[in-house]
């Protein structure tokens, strides 16, 4: 009973220590088996779905392709925010979380530089940290990123009202406090797939097929596992990315210190997707333009928003190359 | 046998692709249809209502939990909060003493007391922290017990 709100699978595959934890978050430590980069690697993903995609099934996960390939890794998981969190806003995940965890990270590996990999949303959130770190990141990478949330991929009607300010939201969402999972389930589904049977056809015809019904079940799980969201979270995305789009033009605040885009001196790798209709390519690749780094690198791939950073149990050879070349090969 | 399985293969693949066709018209039509202002005024309208809604059925329970001596989500979320701020103080707080030990560093081995005796049958040890400082420290009979 103890373990009836658990979401299974959220313990992912690879062998993993926790080295930190504050409040509802906890920071990973997954161990190469033999460490063969001095760069370690800081993964934040997004705010409103479990990171165990990336380590949900043995010979598909990223991370355990990570640890394979000798990276030592580390992820901020945040965990369910509850009532009490309600007034935690970006700055807070930012300062409070984010670079509190690339810090223990950094102390635990005593490395002397370190790697950010940035999922959707995360991905936002690791820009904006680095546009004010002081901490010494040597490589950002940002998977399915939004930066510039100028052109409304979808629903851009209901983008046109919003920002011209007929109607205010915030009252509701106030009185929420925390956005239900439900709730944002909703709300992704509404953007992208309304209707929602293809998955279910694609199981009954392979239905003979364990491996696939163990992938797809693990799969539906990280689907339907949506979080809650903090109404200081949800209200400063409607009013700093979708209604003022800040972030692209250098406008947004983190604890009142500007992120300057320009700040980020990182090796950047930006990867987006052709097929990905919740975060279309511009809102991704403006980022090249804007920010300070003098080695900088776009790819982009067929599919969806998944599945960008493993391909058959290993790292896909345009990120195993960029990031061999950026993390300091041990020498054994 | 092969022959079969590669028809039932390029059925299932015919199928698969006409199933995503029609998700997607299906999806587009009403994604079409919920995208206008005259839509998001309406939510946008409701979600007004449904938050005054919210507000005074909080109310309610707020004065009902005072009258019948129960506590509100809110004041599970108020003692959530105060662990919250607990943990934070003694997150600054180890913070500050593991500087502390840090910077105090390099004053460690002058710090340290050496043991330069020990006897185990009397249970003491003679302890110097600074040249001919010695000391003697005699072990606790209840620590033993503990052990």
């Amino acid at each position: 009973m103890i373990h009836y709100n658990e979401t299974p699978f959220k313990d992912g595959v690879t062998t993993r220590q926790s080295i930190w934890k504050k409040n509802k978050a906890t920071l990973w430590y997954y161990k190469a088996p033999v460490r063969k980069y001095n760069v370690p690697i800081f993964i934040i993903y997004s705010l409103i779905n479990q990171p165990f995609i990336l380590d949900m099934i043995s010979g598909g996960s990223t991370i355990e392709a990570l640890v394979k390939k000798g990276f030592d890794v580390y992820m901020i998981d945040f965990g369910k925010p509850g009532l009490e969190d309600k007034d935690m806003t970006l700055d807070h995940f930012i300062t409070e979380y984010i670079q509190r965890g690339v810090r223990e990270a950094i102390k635990h590996s005593e490395a002397k530089d370190i790697t950010i990999f940035g999922y959707c949303l995360g991905g936002t959130l690791a820009v904006m940290y680095a546009s004010i770190a002081k901490e010494p990141i040597k490589n950002l990478v940002l998977f399915v990123t939004p930066v510039d949330f100028g052109i409304p991929s979808y629903f851009d009607q209901w983008v046109k009202a919003l920002r011209e300010g007929t109607l205010d939201s915030s009252r509701y969402i106030d009185e929420l406090g925390i956005i239900p999972a439900s709730h944002v389930e909703a709300g992704i589904r509404m953007v992208t797939s309304p209707i929602y049977f293809t998955p279910y056809l694609s199981l009954l015809l392979n239905r003979d097929n364990k491996a696939y019904v163990d992938k797809w079940h693990r799969f539906n799980t990280w689907t339907k596992g949506h979080i809650p969201l903090t109404s200081g979270v949800a209200k400063q995305i409607i009013q700093d990315f979708t209604k003022d789009n800040k972030l692209i033009k250098n406008e947004s605040k983190i604890n009142g210190q500007t992120a300057k885009l320009s700040n980020i001196h990182a090796n950047l790798l930006v990867i987006g997707t052709e097929g990905d209709r919740l975060v279309p390519l511009d809102h991704i690749l403006p980022i090249m333009d804007e920010v300070g780094s003098v080695d900088k690198t776009t790819h982009i791939l067929t599919g969806g928003h998944t599945g960008t950073s493993v391909k058959n149990g290993r790292l896909p050879g345009y990120l195993d190359n960029w990031l061999h070349e950026r993390s300091e090969p041990a020498v054994s | 046998m092969l022959h079969s399985s590669n028809n039932k293969d390029e059925r299932n693949k015919r199928l698969k692709v006409k199933a995503i066709k029609v998700e997607n018209e299906w999806n587009e039509a009403i994604k079409s249809g919920l995208n206008k202002e005259s839509v998001f005024r309406i939510v946008g309208l409701e979600s007004e209502l449904e938050a005054e809604k919210l507000r005074k059925l909080r109310e309610h329970v707020e004065v009902l939990s005072l009258k019948y001596n129960f506590p509100t989500k809110n004041d599970v979320a108020n003692i959530a909060k105060l662990l919250i701020q607990i943990e934070e103080k003694i997150d600054r707080l180890e913070g500050q003493l593991q500087e502390g030990t840090t910077s105090s560093g390099q004053n460690q081995d002058r710090n340290m007391v050496t043991v330069i005796l020990e006897d185990m049958a009397e249970r003491q040890a003679i302890v110097s922290s600074l040249p001919g400082h010695d000391e003697k420290i005699v072990r606790s009979l209840v620590s033993d017990h503990d052990e």
